[in-house]
């Protein structure tokens, strides 16, 4: 205990050890302060709240810094399910003793379930607004309200004292007893429902004189059940069916049931099931029938691509073979040089045989090109002179196959010379090459419109 | 027999979180102890 005066910690005397001043009757206070707090306690532990919450607020009348007397009182508001009542009281015993104060630990709790708090305080709104309500005389919407708060909270003490009012009101005695007992159950001692309890019987004794004294025949005293029904009631239809007597009979309707149920199996279940794994292989054989198609596809096209890829490569690999030699020399340019020394070598008709076949512009260089035009320009009509005669010797000779080489390379080298294509055609007759003979004399047709051949030409190309 | 309107007059609302503040500094009243610390400090004033 300390002084009020100066805060010092008193001993056992009448004054303050350090200020001197008269603490008796301060002492007598807290003393009788604390001894309502034990009193209190006492009637908490036997459940009698009302006579506990007075006890311990006469306590803190004397001493309100008693934390203890704080601390249970609000532990009882709670139980009495004022929980806002509670935490108010918790909250001024830990602004008074911030350290080591239990208060601390249920403000926690309370905090730590955010949910059940709000629940409650809702709860509580909805106490105030049928209290509201039952003061303005709207007795029915008081219940509806009430009963929401009791069920949810059945240890809501003036919520209960409240519904059974109202239910006594309403003369509904059975109702406002279970309320006024689910009280009891919780605040042993609550004066309220003591109270009502015993107009609650005196009421009904009363009630019981009435019927006694009464000249009627006596009725059977009417259960809650007779009265007349309400929102809450559930009305239970009567039943016809009656067990069967006979145990045979159920076991013989267990048998036809097991029965009916494994024909229904057999017949309804079996067939669907069967018809699913069908249904799941044929789309099986559907899925991989269709990825088979799609590999053949696929494969397909890569045989066509291998195909073209091949045909391409055989196309560059000939055009390789027309430009570059056997040992890979440009066959080309190496005909040309091979023309440039017959030509020095002066042989004009072997130069232009040489150059008879070459695609000048095929030539890879100018300088190529160049030398093609230089030698071509000195040897070609020399040469294609030189061989038309002696092909045509060869011919007069009947050595057509001599001939046909010299007059075919003569006509190469001059292509105005349509004796040397007249003479290969008749040559290539006489070989009986009748393709080769067509050639030639479709040269003269239509190159060579005039000439004197032409009527012959004519006719061979229109009888072969 | 129970006066209902007499009775339902007794009845308080409780309090709701909203009144909470109100009540906690409400609540911080004069109990014995500070009366009789009042009572003897102006006694020794008087003395003095």
């Amino acid at each position: 205990m300390k002084c009020y005066h100066c805060g010092t910690q008193l001993s056992g005397g009448t004054t303050c050890p350090k200020c001197g001043a008269d603490v008796s009757a301060y002492k007598a206070a807290v003393y009788a302060s604390n001894a309502y707090y034990n009193r209190g306690l006492e009637k908490a532990q036997v459940r009698d709240l009302t006579g506990a919450v007075e006890s311990l607020r006469t306590s803190l009348m004397y001493n309100k810094n008693n934390i203890k007397a704080r601390n249970l009182l609000a532990l009882i508001y709670c139980e009495m399910g004022d929980v806002v009542e509670a935490l108010s009281e918790w909250v001024i015993s830990k602004n008074i003793k911030p350290e080591k104060n239990i208060a601390g630990s249920y403000i926690t709790r309370i905090q730590s379930n955010q949910a059940k708090f709000e629940a409650t305080t809702q709860n509580i709104k909805k106490f105030n607004v049928a209290l509201a309500a039952a003061k303005d005389g709207n007795t029915d919407i008081a219940v509806i309200q009430l009963k929401k708060v009791t069920t949810q909270n059945p240890k809501f003490i003036k919520a209960q004292l409240l519904l059974a009012l109202l239910y006594m009101q309403e003369r509904e005695f059975g109702r406002a007893r279970k309320c006024l007992n689910t009280v009891l159950k919780s605040d042993v001692n609550n004066t309220f429902a003591r109270r009502y309890l015993r107009e609650l019987k005196g009421f009904e004794s009363s009630k019981s004189n009435e019927a006694q004294d009464s000249f009627l025949p006596k009725h059977r005293q009417k259960n809650i059940e007779s009265q007349p029904l309400n929102g809450n009631d559930v009305i239970m239809p009567h039943s016809s069916y009656k067990e069967p007597s006979n145990g045979a009979i159920t076991i013989i309707n267990i048998l036809v049931g097991a029965l009916i149920g494994a024909a229904l199996i057999w017949f309804l279940i079996t067939p669907a099931r069967y018809k699913g794994l069908t249904n799941d292989y044929n789309q099986s054989i559907l899925e991989y029938s269709e990825k088979l198609s799609n590999g053949n596809a696929e494969l397909n096209s890569l045989t066509k691509q291998l195909q073209d890829v091949t045909a391409e490569r055989d196309a560059l690999n000939e055009k390789l073979q027309s430009i570059s030699g056997v040992d890979g020399n440009n066959k080309l340019l190496t005909a040309v040089i091979d023309a440039a020394n017959a030509y020095i070598a002066n042989e004009p008709t072997k130069a232009a045989k040489y150059l008879v076949d070459i695609d000048v512009s095929a030539l890879p260089s100018d300088n190529a090109k160049s030398l093609y035009n230089t030698i071509a320009a000195a040897t070609t009509a020399t040469a294609a002179n030189e061989l038309y005669n002696t092909g045509y010797s060869n011919y007069a000779k009947g050595k057509y196959s001599q001939a046909v080489e010299d007059l075919t390379v003569a006509y190469k080298l001059d292509s105005t010379k349509v004796d040397a294509a007249y003479y290969s055609a008749k040559a290539y007759v006489a070989l009986d090459q009748v393709d080769n003979a067509k050639k030639y004399y479709q040269y003269i047709v239509t190159n060579f419109p005039t000439s004197r051949y032409i009527s012959e030409a004519t006719t061979y190309v229109s009888t072969h | 027999m129970i006066d209902f309107d007499e009775e339902i007059k007794k009845f308080q609302p409780s309090l709701e979180v909203e009144d909470a503040e109100d009540a906690i500094y409400n609540k911080d009243m004069p109990d014995i102890t500070d009366i009789i610390g009042k009572i003897l400090a102006d006694a020794d004033k008087s003395n003095s």
